[in-house]
Parts: C-alpha cells; sequence; structure tokens
C-alpha cells in the first residue's frame, strides 16, 4: 500500500464532511491541515522520531471519522471516575451533557465543551488553539487539525486555586464500523493559578478505534498545573497523543501518566520554557502484555535560563510486549543554569518482551546540569529469594517488588484521590499477572 | 601519470604550534588519475598485482557504492563531497621497487617518521614496539619482522598479504564489514590501497605491541586504508595506530576500514590516537574522518577492546563495535574525543550481544571546547538469546565555553529479560573553583585546564600502552590550548 | 621587614562592597588572626589576596614584598609565595594528589628559579612533609580531595602548604568541620610549619584554633572593617563577651 492509499480516505472524508465540521473561522487552518497531512503522510520508522514504532497495523485497518453521536447508554467508563472530581464525558467523539458532573465553578473558571467553544469563538483560544502545538512536521496532530470536533476548553483566571480536579473522560464505544476520534483539548492557567486536570481514555473491551488526541497547555507566570493522564483503552484499539505544554515565568507543569491499554499506542509529551523559573516533570508508568505496544516520546526545549525539567519512566512487561522510551532534552546556548534529568527503566518480565530507550540529550550550553540514565533487566532475583524467605508467595513477592519499581510514579502525586486511582489501576493490573 | 602540481611548501603555517605534524614531506609521488570510476579500481588492483576474486570483489563494491546515499544523520555539517575531484591512488615514487629493508627506504620518509616521533629504526626509542608505516597509499616500511615471523605472527601491508597469505586474506576480507555495509565502508572495499594484516595464531601471545602509523602526505588524496586483524584460538594481541597530515586549506577525505576477528579464548586490544590535522582556528580545511571500525568476538571467550583517543579531524563519523557472538565474550569501548575551534565528532559504538553471557562495557568521555560539537553516538543490543547479557555505560561530557555542544544519543534496545543494561550519562563544565584551586596552587590557566582534563579521561587514558599514554596526555593539552581566556 | 602591607582596600562583589577600608601590615614571622562573624569579609580578603576572579578593588592597594599583586594571576601570587587554604577544598575527579601536587610544586619551583624536582626526588620530598601531618600513602594516591573526609581535606590543604612553601600562609576557617582530634593534627602540623621567614594570616569565627595557633596580632572584622585591633588576649575577650561587645550582631551560628 504506498503513502497515498493509506492517507486518501481521510482526505476524502474531510471532503466530504468539513462542512459539518465546527467553526467555519477555522475552516482554512483544516484545510491547510488536511493538505499537510496529505504531503507528510502516516510517520514511519524511516523518521528518527518514530524509529521504533510501527504503525503499520494501525494504517492498514482503516478507520472512520466518528461523526456526530446521540447519547449511549454504555457505562463502562464509570469505575474510572476519581472521587470528587467534576467529570465532562465525551462519548464516540461526542460530548455527553447528561453522563457528565459538574459542580460549581468558581468564578474565574469556563469549561466549555470545544465544539460549543469554537461556535462562541470563545477569546480564550485565539492564538491558542492549533497555535501551540503546531502542525509541521507532526502529521497526526494535523489530522487531528482538520477533524478536530469535540474537547474540552478549561480556563483559568489569575490566582484561581482550582480546589476539586477536573477529569474528562474520552470513551469510544463498540461498534460494527472502525472509529477514529480526534480530541482537541485546550488548557489556559492564568497568573498564579492552580489546578489538576485528568485525562482518561478508555474504550469497551474488543473494541477496535482509533484515539488521535491532541492537547494544549498554556500555564501562566506562577501556575501550577498537574495534569494526570490515564490511558486505559481498549486492547484492540490503539491510540496517538500529543500534549503540548507553554510554560511561562516561574510556572510548573507537571505531567503524570499511567499506560495499560491499547495495542499500539503513543504518548508524546513536548514542553517549551518561554520563562525563568520554570519547572516541569514528566513521570509515566507503563503496564504492559501480550503484544500490546507503548511509546512514550518527550521533547523538552530549554530555551531560557535558570529552568528545570524531570523525566521519570518506569516500564513493566510481561507476554511478547513492546516499550519505546525516547527522551529528549535539548538546551539551547542561552538557557545557562538549566537543570535537567531524565531516567528510564525497564523490568522485563518474559522472555518475549522488548525494551527500547533512547534518552537523548543536546546541550549547547556549559553552565548545566544534566544527566540521564536507563537501565533494562528483569526482577532483582535475590530480593524476590529474601520476600520468600521471609514466607511471601512468589506471586505476591513479585507484585510487591513490580508495586515498588512503578511507585516513582504514583510518588509524583500527593495523597488523594487521583494517587489512589493510579495506586489501585497498578494493582489492578497485577492481578492478572502469570 | 602526471603528476599534480604540487601546491607551495606550507612552511610558515608548519611553524605554528597548534598543529606540529602539519609539515609536508616533498617527495616524488606517483598518483592515479583525478576521479573514480572502473578504471581506477581496476588501476589500484593492478598496481598492487592483486588476484581476479578481489579485483572483481572490488569491482562489486564499487557498482554497489554507486546506489548508494552518503549518510547524513549524524550530528555533523560539512559541505558535500565531490567524489571525483580527488586522487584515490598516490604513493611515493620508488614503491615501484618496494625496499627489501629499512636500509632501502628514501631516508626522506625515515626523516619523515623521525619527526612525528616514531623512529622506523629498529634500535631506537621505541623498542618492543613493531611498526608498519603507511605513507598515502602504501606501505613504506614495517619494523620487527624477523621476531614477528619467528613467533609466527603474520604482521605485514595488507597488499603483501594478498600475495604471501591469500587464503586468510580470502577467508576473513569483508567478513566483518561487507561491502554492502555503509557508503563509506563501500567506498573503501572499492578503492582501499593499503594497510595492516595481521595473524597472530593459535595459542600465540604477539610478544610486542604491533602498530601502524598513518600519514596522509599528497594534497587532494583520499586515505583509504584496510586492516585486517585476525586472533586466532587462544592468542593474544595488542595493536595501535597514530595517524596525522599536514595543514592544507581543502579537507581531505580519510575513509578506513577495520576488521577485527577474535576466534575462541583470544583477545584483541586496538588503540587509536588520532590526530589527523584539525583544521585552522576559522574552521578551514582538516580531514574527514569517516571510518569503520567494527570486530567480531567469534567464539567463545574472546575479547575485543577498543580505546580511542580522537583529537584530530575536522569532522570525525566512526563507531568501534562489537559484535559479541561467541558466549561469554567480552566487548570494551573507551573513548575519549576532544573537539575544539569548529571541530565536530559524532562517535561512540555499537555493543551487539548475540552470545550468552556477554558483557561489555563502554566508557566514553567526551570534551567540547571552541566552537566544537561532540556527540556520543551508542547503540547497546541483546537478541532474544543472549541470556544473561551485562552492559555498563557510562558517558561524561565536559564542555569548555559557551559555544560549544555536547550530545549524548545512546540507543538501548533489549529483547532478554535475563539481561541488565545500565546506561549513566553527566554533562559538566570546568568549575570555576577548580581553575581557582590549580592556580591557587601556582598552576596557570591552560596548565590548569590540561590537567583536569586528563583527570576527567583518566579512565579511558589508563588503557592506553604505556608508551602512547603520555603522548595522548600531551595531545590532550596542545588540542584545548587558547580554549580558555 | 614588611612582608605584606594592605592599605585602605576597597572590594566590591557584583557590585556590592563588601570591605571597606582594611589596613593591614604583617611582617616577616608574624601571625595574625582575622576573626569576625559571618558575613563580615573574612572570605573576600583571602579570596582578593590570592587573586580570585570577581572582587574588584575599588580603592586601595596590596604590596606583597614591595610588590603590586593587584597586577599578578593567582599562579603567580602562589609562585610569589601566598598560599590560600581553602575553606571548603575543591575536589578534582580522576587527578591524584601526587600527580596535582608535583605539577604544582614544579610550577612554584620554576616561578622562584629553582629547578624542577624530578619523579624520585618529589616522592621523597612528598614523604618526607607527608609525616608532618600523618598523611597516609593511601592519601597521597587517591584523587584530589575526592571522597576525603572533612578532616582530610583541611590536613590535605596543610600538608600541600608544607609541600609548596609559602612565604605568606592564608588559613581560611581551616578549623571549620573539624572535629577535637583533627584540629590537633592540623594544628600541630601548621606550627610545625612557623618558621621566621613564613607569615600567616589566620581566620576563623571562633576562638578554640587560636589555642592552638597562637597569633602574634588579632584584627576583628566587622562590614568589611577592622573595629577592633590587639594581641592574643583580644581573642579571648571575644571568647568571654561574644562579637556584641564591639557592636556587631552575630550572624547564624556556624556549621560545625
Amino acid at each position: 500500500m504506498s503513502r497515498n492509499d493509506k492517507t486518501a480516505p481521510y482526505v476524502e472524508s474531510f471532503e466530504e464532511i468539513s462542512k459539518t465540521l465546527p467553526g467555519a473561522w477555522l475552516a482554512d487552518t483544516r484545510s491547510n491541515a488536511i493538505r499537510q497531512f496529505e504531503a507528510e503522510g502516516f510517520p514511519t520508522p524511516r523518521t528518527e522520531a518514530w524509529k521504533y514504532t510501527n504503525l503499520n497495523r494501525l494504517t492498514r485497518a482503516g478507520f472512520n471519522i466518528a461523526g456526530i453521536s446521540g447519547v449511549s447508554g454504555a457505562s463502562e467508563w464509570s469505575e474510572l471516575v476519581i472521587d470528587g472530581a467534576d467529570t465532562i464525558v465525551i462519548v464516540n467523539g461526542s460530548y455527553d451533557a447528561s453522563a457528565s458532573k459538574k459542580g460549581a465553578v468558581p468564578i474565574g473558571v469556563s469549561i466549555a465543551p470545544l465544539s460549543e467553544a469554537i461556535e462562541r469563538k470563545e477569546p480564550s483560544l485565539e492564538g491558542r488553539l492549533t497555535k501551540i502545538a503546531p502542525t509541521h512536521g507532526a502529521p497526526l496532530v494535523a489530522l487531528n487539525t482538520a477533524f478536530m470536533r469535540e474537547g474540552v476548553v478549561l480556563k483559568l483566571g489569575d490566582d484561581i486555586k482550582l480546589e476539586q480536579p477536573i477529569q474528562v473522560i474520552h470513551f469510544v464505544e463498540a461498534s460494527d464500523t472502525r472509529l477514529s476520534v480526534h480530541p482537541r483539548t485546550l488548557l489556559v492557567a492564568g497568573e498564579n493559578s492552580s489546578a489538576t486536570f485528568i485525562e482518561t481514555f478508555v474504550g469497551s473491551a474488543g473494541s477496535v478505534y482509533w484515539t488521535n488526541a491532541v492537547t494544549e497547555i498554556e500555564v501562566g507566570c506562577g501556575a501550577s498545573i498537574l495534569h494526570v493522564k490515564r490511558q486505559a483503552e481498549s486492547l484492540e484499539g490503539f491510540h496517538t497523543a500529543l500534549t503540548q505544554a507553554k510554560l511561562d515565568r516561574n510556572a510548573r507543569y507537571h505531567s503524570v501518566s499511567l499506560t495499560t491499554g491499547a495495542s499500539i499506542s503513543r504518548n508524546e509529551v513536548r514542553v517549551s520554557f518561554n520563562g525563568e523559573g520554570a519547572e516541569a516533570l514528566m513521570a509515566g508508568g507503563t503496564l504492559l502484555r501480550g503484544r500490546q505496544h507503548a511509546d512514550n516520546t518527550t521533547q523538552i526545549e530549554h530555551t531560557v535560563p535558570h529552568t528545570s525539567s524531570n523525566q521519570i519512566f518506569r516500564n513493566v512487561l510481561d507476554g511478547a510486549a513492546h516499550s519505546v522510551f525516547q527522551g529528549g532534552v535539548m538546551v539551547r546556548q542561552d538557557a545557562q543554569k538549566t537543570d535537567s534529568s531524565q531516567s528510564n527503566h525497564n523490568i522485563l518480565l518474559s522472555s518475549g518482551a522488548q525494551a527500547d530507550t533512547k534518552p537523548e540529550l543536546q546541550i549547547f550550553a556549559d553552565d548545566v546540569k544534566c544527566a540521564h540514565g536507563a537501565t533494562v533487566g528483569d526482577l532483582d532475583e535475590t530480593a524476590l529469594f529474601y520476600l520468600q524467605s521471609r514466607g511471601i508467595p512468589a506471586r505476591r513477592a513479585k507484585a510487591l517488588l513490580i508495586e515498588a519499581f512503578i511507585a516513582e510514579i504514583s510518588d509524583a502525586l500527593s495523597t488523594g484521590a487521583v494517587r489512589d486511582h493510579v495506586v489501585d489501576a497498578v494493582s489492578a493490573w497485577m492481578e492478572d499477572l502469570g | 601519470m602526471t603528476p599534480p602540481a604540487e601546491t607551495a611548501p606550507i612552511f610558515e603555517e608548519a611553524a605554528k604550534r597548534e598543529y606540529e605534524y602539519g609539515f609536508i614531506t616533498d617527495i616524488d609521488s606517483e598518483f592515479a588519475p583525478k576521479g573514480l570510476n572502473e578504471d581506477i579500481v581496476r588501476f589500484i588492483s593492478g598496481k598492487k598485482g592483486e588476484p581476479e576474486w578481489l579485483l572483481e570483489w572490488r569491482l562489486t563494491a564499487y557498482r554497489h557504492w554507486l546506489t548508494m546515499q552518503e549518510p547524513k544523520w549524524a550530528f555533523v555539517n560539512y559541505p558535500n563531497i565531490d567524489f571525483q575531484d580527488a586522487y584515490y591512488y598516490a604513493a611515493p615514487k620508488n614503491d615501484e621497487n618496494k625496499p627489501q629493508s629499512l636500509d632501502e627506504v628514501d631516508p626522506k620518509l625515515l626523516e619523515t617518521y623521525e619527526k612525528l616521533g616514531i623512529p622506523l629504526a629498529e634500535q631506537a626509542v621505541l623498542a618492543g614496539v613493531a611498526v608498519d608505516a603507511v605513507f598515502d597509499s602504501v606501505s613504506v616500511a614495517t619494523t620487527f619482522k624477523e621476531k614477528l615471523t619467528d613467533a609466527g605472527v603474520v604482521f605485514c601491508p595488507i597488499s603483501e598479504a594478498v600475495q604471501t597469505h591469500p587464503e586468510l586474506v580470502k577467508k576473513y576480507l569483508g567478513t566483518v564489514i561487507p561491502y554492502t555495509d555503509n557508503f563509506y565502508a563501500s567506498l573503501n572495499s572499492a578503492v582501499f590501497s593499503d594497510g595492516t594484516f595481521v595473524y597472530v595464531p593459535k595459542g600465540v601471545r604477539c610478544p610486542m605491541e604491533l602498530s601502524t602509523y598513518f600519514r596522509i602526505n599528497a594534497a587532494n588524496t583520499g586515505q583509504f586504508e584496510r586492516t585486517l586483524i585476525v586472533a586466532d584460538e587462544g592468542s593474544y594481541v595488542s595493536y595501535l595506530e597514530g595517524c596525522t597530515a599536514p595543514m592544507r586549506d581543502e579537507n581531505q577525505l580519510h575513509a578506513a576500514v577495520v576488521e577485527l576477528i577474535a576466534l575462541g579464548d583470544a583477545e584483541i586490544k586496538y588503540s587509536t590516537v588520532q590526530n589527523w590535522y584539525p583544521g585552522d582556528e576559522e574552521g578551514k580545511g582538516g580531514i574527514y574522518n569517516f571510518v569503520t571500525k567494527r570486530g567480531v568476538c567469534r567464539g567463545n571467550n574472546s575479547k575485543i577492546s577498543w580505546t580511542q583517543v580522537e583529537t584530530g579531524s575536522a569532522v570525525t563519523w566512526k563507531y568501534p563495535s562489537c559484535v559479541l557472538e561467541g558466549d561469554n565474550s567480552v566487548g570494551e569501548f573507551y573513548s575519549v574525543a576532544i573537539t575544539n575551534n569548529y571541530q565536530q565528532a559524532d562517535t561512540g559504538t555499537k555493543m551487539i550481544h548475540v552470545g550468552k553471557n556477554t558483557k561489555s562495557t563502554i566508557i566514553s568521555k567526551g570534551i567540547s571546547a571552541g566552537k566544537g560539537q561532540n556527540t556520543y553516538r551508542g547503540l547497546v543490543k541483546a537478541l532474544a538469546g543472549a541470556d544473561q547479557a551485562r552492559n555498563f555505560t557510562q558517558c561524561d561530557s565536559l564542555l569548555i565555553g559557551n559555544e560549544c555542544g555536547a550530545h549524548t544519543v545512546p540507543y538501548i534496545e533489549v529483547s532478554n529479560p535475563a539481561t541488565q543494561v545500565e546506561h549513566e550519562a553527566t554533562t559538566s563544565k570546568i568549575s570555576e573553583d577548580q581553575l581557582f584551586y590549580c592556580q591557587q596552587r601556582g598552576l596557570n590557566a591552560e596548565e590548569a585546564v590540561s590537567l583536569i582534563v586528563n583527570g576527567f579521561c583518566k579512565e579511558v587514558l589508563k588503557e592506553l600502552p604505556m608508551e602512547f599514554a603520555v603522548e595522548a596526555q600531551k595531545l590532550l593539552g596542545v588540542t584545548l590550548e587558547g580554549s580558555v581566556g | 621587614m614588611t612582608l605584606l602591607s594592605v592599605k585602605d582596600l576597597h572590594v566590591s562583589v557584583d557590585g556590592k562592597q563588601i570591605l571597606n577600608g582594611i589596613n593591614l601590615e604583617i611582617g616577616e614571622g608574624e601571625i595574625h588572626a582575622v576573626m569576625g562573624p559571618n558575613g563580615s569579609g573574612k572570605s573576600t580578603l583571602s579570596y582578593v589576596l590570592s587573586g580570585r576572579e570577581g572582587y574588584t578593588v575599588t580603592k586601595g592597594e596590596i604590596l606583597f614584598k614591595g610588590e603590586n599583586v593587584l597586577e599578578m594571576e593567582p599562579n603567580e601570587r602562589a609562585g610569589a609565595g601566598i598560599y590560600l587554604a581553602f575553606q571548603y577544598p575543591v575536589e578534582i575527579p580522576g587527578v591524584s594528589n601526587l600527580t596535582f601536587l608535583k605539577t604544582a610544586v614544579n610550577a612554584v619551583r620554576n616561578a622562584r628559579g629553582q629547578e624542577e624536582l624530578d619523579a624520585i626526588n618529589f616522592l621523597k620530598y612528598a614523604r618526607e612533609k607527608g609525616q608532618i601531618l600523618e598523611m597516609k600513602d593511601e592519601l597521597l594516591k587517591r584523587p584530589v580531595n575526592v571522597g576525603f573526609s572533612g578532616g582530610e581535606k583541611k590536613r590535605n590543604e596543610i600538608f600541600q602548604m608544607a609541600m609548596l612553601e609559602p612565604t605568606l600562609a592564608i588559613l581560611d576557617e581551616t578549623d571549620s568541620g573539624l572535629d577535637i582530634d583533627a584540629l590537633r593534627i592540623v594544628s600541630e602540623g601548621v606550627n610545625k610549619l612557623r618558621s621566621t621567614e613564613r607569615s600567616m594570616i589566620v581566620i576563623t569565627h571562633y576562638q578554640r584554633l587560636l589555642d592552638h595557633i597562637v597569633p602574634d596580632f588579632v584584627h576583628v572584622l566587622a562590614q568589611g572593617k577592622f573595629v577592633a585591633e590587639g594581641g592574643k588576649e583580644l581573642a579571648l575577650e571575644l571568647e568571654k563577651d561574644g562579637y556584641a561587645k564591639f557592636g556587631i550582631e552575630d550572624g547564624a551560628p556556624q556549621a560545625a
């Protein structure tokens, strides 16, 4: 199948449905984006950034762009709701108002479904939507830009400290047609504001679909955002996502993700620093089994002095699973006093599993502290034996060690419902461990 | 063959102390016509009186090369190379009647090596080290032949080995690095002119260090040497290569291929002190050093160890690698790479773990100064059958000044759960505290930098044979001259 | 004869005035203690004497053996005979103490017009001097200050001083971070190095070091100026009454 054959169905769909997509004012942006997607095609391992992730199975499957769907009766997502969070539920790419549960929102905060925000042409979209995450060299972002229909726009005014977490649940239910959904999220945090924002991706067990998400985040001066991502897609599903965060002076952006779902997934996080004193943390746990493939890719751009970034990625692989970590840190010449570290550790539980890791550093400034480390190995035999000799059964001992290994990810979260949610998800995954 | 108009001797430049090997030897040379085509390949093969199979191999490589693209993935920038604008063969004139002993070698050549600190007279300083001297495209002298012959060790120019030990050459040439391997390896396979061949028989511990000294002299000439070292079962050999070139304004291409084969229980230690002309302070001139080096531990319990000190060349692109096929085999890579002024280096290693219980160690020290760009690029791969494979990698970068760059690109690919792979990397600069502390103890700024850099590189330098460790330490200091204000 | 003469010395760091008119005359063989609370400018004085970058002399002069040292690089000052024992000795990974000292000793000997020491003589010399400080051979082979305990670092500083034979040694809070035993070894070492041809500036926050290294003169530094000067009894007074007596508010207690 040539590149054209793979992209053509999407281009054709675009011609058909582009008029039904929200926001006439976005028409040019959308059509430019589909042209770009057509020109660049699906990423392939020939591109260094996709060296270890082959989308052939996805591109061969062929997906239909999800249209506007009615209210769904399915509630398989409900067990992923975080206690005390305001939830926005998006089913098959459409906003489900009846399933969503919003408490009283403080003055200065606005939460809106993307389609409504676009139709209203909300001022907060200006210069941000499709601008924070550029499409150039990112064909899947381009595809999302062309087709984005639903998602969430969350805006925090200056000095707003939002107490309750905001959770967006993207759910795709089983259907006969293979759906692709292209959710887009925009989070704008005003000066000195703070919030916890959770994105949950889930689908009906066994259903084959493709989520291609883009999340754009702007963290203002002194603001603090905790961005949690729970990827629990159907094990037959596909998940590609890109988050781009832009940090202003003294801003803090913490991204914590837990990946257990999807047949093939790619979670790319990009951070750029626009002001001194800003700090970013990216922590990601990936638990895979069967023939699952998960790719965590980061690109951190230190462009101004006195910023820090820390990446912690932990992967546990069972069966014939394949994990990829590509960590990118760029320190530009002006970015003196950068403090950056990245670590990726992998545990292989079975002989068919494979871990590829590439923690990359590019440094053009001399007065910096940059370090990275990576390991691949199996569980510590001595520790296993030690636990067993103290009367702990082998299976439990194994689980204990894995939980300890992955704990660095949940440790990035302070105590509370969000942390419990992540810890429980890890334990649940362990239940099925051989 | 018409010799090219020799450029005027650049003695003024040679007087500069930045690069003390920048002189040109005024010697009559014979050249193949400029450019590259099948006739040139035939010409080179004919000059060496090669058998038909080798000519055919060269031609196949050449035809394959024509289908290939120059690799562009490394973090190096240089203008496109016009492969038709270079000489692929240059040899001192009297090569026609090859000297039979050192007494017959052109005294000018002996003098050249003397100036480079490599006396070829056997009674001279480098006792205990046998030297093969390669001048442009040919080997001009090999020392200590007799003593080595007594031990059964073959140490000679590869062109000679083709004649004297054709079965060995045919058996091993191109088996580690096939002519299809990469753009420069293909080119080398087509046009390689000379290089060194070493064979150490079963159970023999080579009685002395072996060394090849490479010298590019002629202008507009590419150097394409090919080295093949075979250590038979239970043998041991330590080999060292050194290299220099005159200071010339144009860039010159050096595209060597080195193949190492260690059979069961054998060990090869390969050390390089690379000091090709790096170009001037404005980045003009210098050698493009595009080299493919790979060793295979073919037998159980074998070991290959690479040590390199890379101080020269305008652009360096090389990844001395180990394929660990035999069970319990060991691969090591110790590297110091310095880039100053406009030098660029993209270097590292590949450790491919195939056999069970294989071990590899990578210690890389990158130093960037001036506008230099220094990249460590390395692959550690453990295949499914590599049970209990172990790797440890330590990559440290040192930055001097704020216009240079230090980059680390490790690739780790593991398909076996019973492996342990560890990678660590740090980046630092020479702190003002360290500089002041040394200065307060009486050292000037340059001595202080040299001392601190040598300390930074210590783990690698201690792997070099004694005779060359001292030379390497001095080179580090010289390379960094002028890097601190 | 006057060895060091500091006149009306004003020094600023990053535009901030730290020393405000220091006057100090040191004769041959004299030991001067400079005492003062944290932030009074003690370390600045030691750095400006030894030539550290970033310390700008805005006014005044420093003459050493009659020569203007402000014109000299730090290594030239070391050659001339000024030695600074650092409050926080610096680590230099990979460089053994011996290699470091051999380079330093020969650089300094060169500067003083003496012949360089060859490897054998250097080792003999180092062993000899090492005995003064009870330096084990193993300590000489380890990388400079890497993995040294606090006490070992300070001992190493005095050992280096013995090796480099300065005419003016500045001991910058050599007592900080030392337990009683280490303090004894270090000060005994210093006392053995006392001679009529060697002067010292002993910088300290506390009196206790001066029980071991008894000074000829004591200067009390506050806000970049000497506010009191006298004999060794001044240090005892300070110990008894504290800095408050001189109208100085002591900073945070020094970390031991």
